[in-house]
């Protein structure tokens, strides 16, 4: 299955849209998305910026019908420009037709022309309806229709607003009509390892209809007591974990769901791949890793699942003892609070895991002259911890798809569990500053996520 | 309006053109198209065709002398005659084509005209123990010297030879980069550039100097790699990991060399030839910076100087006793950092802002 053609804007954006859209007075009104893309080949539109067409500045406002001044398009071309956006012009359609009535056609052949005039590209328009139901089509430059297949409002909930109307009214959970929507979705697992092939592997059985693996590293006897589906002879052979793990997914899913992709997330290569996903789970162990899968996230709009462990011990008489055994689900939703706004990272942080791994004596030196921060020693984490954090972590992404929390999921952004404590805590999303970052639905842009060591290759820029 | 060269033929009678040394030819009245040498003279207007020499331009561009009794048949209208008083002409051949010449100069552009070279070749006269010389239009060949002068047309190339390389150049003049690109090398690469042509000092050039290959010889460019300051061995510049574009404008316009050099997975910014402010025993060191591969989401900390710095005064310089091996060589580390009050922001700082923290911390110690 090819994961659908899409438009993702966040669920702030879409509350501002549909409040413009349907002001109360029951007559239409506009607006323009203005949206970055993803590296292809799947086409995804990321809302960027919403330019609200005031309503006094339309010529005429009815419920089935609107004339909106063109001077609102030559502002958003304006805005457009610089980083090669596309336009999406949007109108409410009061009484609730889920469609584009004939009038919209003929209204689209004048107006999409002259953007193409002006920006090239790719645009198109959209409509919504009173529900906050988003259909969108975009246009080539030859004016050939690509239809959008999926609408994704991105935020403490995730919702798909599909253009063929199916799974509306939501699916509830756990049900056969969950999984069918999850045949259209595609997930990106980034790091295959103890906690990734956990949750991978709960993802395939779910049912997305798309599992992108990205992991660097070969299967070696010591992993076999935690990645589930390895094999002794997956260890001798030395064979990558991703493609182990694909072989064993097509295995009782078929072919075409397991992407594997033996890369560093820190590869323009697995980058690309990654930002073909509609939600993302990062599994990893390095800071470095959780930074770029936190800038995927900002960048492309894909909503994070983001689950560590540890074990940390201290230091007795005798040797060493366990300080905790412990787990952390963080969810981050485009435009809210970032694993770095939450602390899980920082620049400090990121420069001396890149010290402990390529200068370890320069890396003591520092620790002993006070320069960094210490961290506790960590025991190996066991694949019983690795399996409760696993679900949790993928608990956590259907309680955002499919809810069914007695509470708001908003009250959930970070859940943290203690099992030497035997605790649980709760973290809501207001309890972690959300700062403005740069790369927000950047999108393509080069260099890939604003790191320069991401940047095409000098040929490829030119091609 | 019509060429003057053409002009309608008379009532009764016949027209030739007839030219001096110039190749002006001007139509003359002519009642006889089998007209004698001596009746062209005199319809030239020359009284005594004894003295007078008549050439007949020939379609092919050759001039035959008419002698004054001798019948030329001519078509209607027209044949061009060359009519002049002289007493001798002088043999030249244009590109193999033999001419005789009632003139003992001739100009670059009656040649032209008599050897029928376009404009797009450039003519040049053979000599002997001399490169061949370029006979431009406005130019007067003395045809006095014994012996036949033979010119020949040739495609407008010019040959520039680049440390060695021959190039064929069709344009007069060439971009000193251009040139280099042409001939293979990288114009990345520090070069000291000198222009050299025979016979005078030679010419320090830039890349973007324009080399005029008029002048006569051949001129030669001469490439010498720019040494790197602290005297190794001169090497292309390395950029083995990119920064941000921000970071590469800077770095281009301040300092005339910087490297990004992988050391071991170590990342480094090394830039050359920095300039440390007066009261140390160096004036310029080598600055390192490490940059780490999530940069700058990752925070650069800290600088590192070669050869290392101490101050005239004698006085220790606090937190710089460590050293740091960077591509072989042992650095002084300079243990400064960000305070808690300004610490490194992704989206804003880089190595711009991180070079003025390194300005000011090398500063602080010879500001007493």
């Amino acid at each position: 299955m090819n994961p659908s053609t899409n438009l993702t804007i966040t669920n702030a954006d879409h509350r501002k849209l549909r409040d413009h859209l349907f002001p109360g007075d029951g007559l239409e009104a506009a607006a323009i998305l203005l949206c970055a893309r993803t590296p292809g080949p799947r086409v995804r539109l990321l809302v960027k910026q919403i330019l609200l067409v005031p309503h006094s500045a339309c010529k005429e406002r009815r419920s089935d019908y609107l004339v909106w001044p063109g001077a609102a398009i030559e502002e958003a071309i304006d805005l457009a420009e610089a980083d090669g956006l596309s336009l999406v012009l949007t109108h409410s359609h009061p009484g609730g037709l889920f469609g584009f009535s004939r009038h919209d056609d003929r209204s689209d052949l004048l107006a999409v022309p002259s953007l193409f005039q002006a920006l090239g590209g790719l645009h198109g328009t959209a409509i919504m309806t009173p529900d906050g139901a988003v259909l969108a089509r975009l246009y080539r430059q030859d004016l050939s229709p690509i239809s959008v297949e999926s609408v994704m409002v991105a935020g403490d909930d995730l919702t798909w607003h599909w253009a063929d109307r199916k799974f509306s009214p939501r699916p509830t959970a756990f049900t056969s009509e969950a999984t069918q929507e999850l045949g259209r979705l595609s997930a990106c697992v980034i790091g295959v390892s103890g906690t990734g092939s956990l949750v991978a592997e709960q993802l395939a059985r779910l049912g997305f209809g798309q599992v992108i693996l990205i992991d660097f590293d070969k299967i070696e006897p010591r992993n076999l007591n935690r990645i589930v589906n390895s094999t002794l002879a997956d260890a001798k052979a030395q064979r990558s974990k991703v493609v182990a793990f694909a072989e064993a997914v097509t295995s009782y899913r078929g072919e075409g769901v397991a992407v594997p992709v033996n890369a560093s997330i820190s590869t323009r290569e697995a980058v690309l791949c990654a930002s073909q996903a509609d939600v993302m789970f990062s599994c990893v162990d390095t800071l470095d890793a959780r930074q770029i899968a936190d800038l995927l996230a900002a960048s492309f709009l894909i909503p994070l699942f983001d689950v560590g462990v540890s074990i940390p011990t201290r230091r007795t008489t005798g040797g060493s003892a366990i300080a905790d055994v412990c787990g952390r689900i963080d969810y981050v939703h485009p435009g809210g609070p970032t694993l770095q706004d939450r602390r899980v990272y920082d620049p400090a942080s990121l420069r001396a895991e890149y010290l402990r791994r390529t200068a370890p004596d320069a890396h003591r030196e520092e620790m002993q002259a006070g320069y960094l921060r210490g961290v506790a020693e960590e025991a190996p984490a066991v694949i019983a911890l690795n399996m409760r954090a696993a679900s949790a972590c993928v608990m956590e992404f259907i309680a955002r798809a499919y809810p069914f929390r007695h509470e708001s999921n908003a009250a959930y952004a970070r859940t943290q569990f203690s099992l030497a404590a035997n605790e649980e805590e709760f973290f809501p999303v207001e309890s972690f500053p959300t700062t403005t970052i740069p790369q927000f639905a950047r999108g393509d842009l080069e260099p890939l996520l604003g790191l320069p060591a991401l940047r095409a290759p000098k040929s490829e820029a030119i091609a | 309006m019509p060429n003057a060269n053409t002009f309608p033929p008379a009532q009764d009678g016949h027209f030739i053109e007839v030219a001096g040394l110039d190749l002006v030819f001007k139509p003359v009245p002519l009642a006889d198209h089998t007209p004698t040498g001596a009746q062209i003279a005199s319809a030239a207007g020359y009284s005594d065709a004894q003295v007078v020499t008549v050439l007949h331009l020939l379609a092919n561009g050759e001039l035959e002398d008419i002698r004054p009794t001798e019948v030329v048949s001519v078509p209607q209208p027209g044949g061009r005659f060359v009519v002049v008083v002289t007493d001798r002409s002088y043999r030249l051949t244009i590109d193999g084509k033999r001419i005789d010449w009632p003139a003992q100069r001739i100009s670059g552009s009656i040649l032209r005209h008599l050897g029928g070279v376009q404009a797009d070749k450039l003519l040049y006269l053979q000599r002997q123990d001399k490169a061949d010389a370029v006979v431009e239009d406005h130019e007067f060949v003395d045809l006095g010297h014994a012996g036949v002068e033979a010119f020949y047309s040739r495609a407008r190339v010019w040959i520039l030879n680049i440390q060695g390389v021959r190039l064929e150049v069709p344009t007069p003049t060439i971009v000193v980069s251009d040139a280099m690109r042409q001939a293979g090398f990288d114009t990345n690469q520090g070069w000291h550039i000198f222009l050299k042509v025979a016979g005078q000092p030679k010419q320090a050039l830039e890349l973007t100097s324009v080399v005029d290959l008029r002048a006569p010889g051949i001129e030669k460019i001469r490439l010498t790699p720019k040494d790197v300051s602290n005297g190794e061995a001169a090497q292309a510049l390395r950029r083995d990991f990119p920064l941000l574009d921000v970071d590469e404008r800077f770095l281009d316009e301040h300092f005339a060399q910087w490297e990004t050099v992988l050391d071991n997975q170590r990342r480094w910014l090394l830039i050359f030839g920095y300039s440390v402010p007066a009261g140390y025993n160096e004036q310029q060191v080598t600055l390192g910076l490490e940059v780490p591969p999530t940069y700058p989401g990752a925070q650069i900390d800290m600088f590192y100087v070669f050869p290392g710095l101490a101050l005239n005064s004698g006085q220790a310089i606090e937190c710089t006793q460590v050293q740091e091996a960077i591509c072989g060589q042992s650095y002084q580390r300079w243990s400064r950092h960000r305070s808690d009050a300004c610490q490194w922001r992704p989206d804003s700082d880089n190595v711009v802002t991180h070079l003025a923290l390194v300005e000011s911390a090398l500063a602080k110690e010879v500001q007493q």
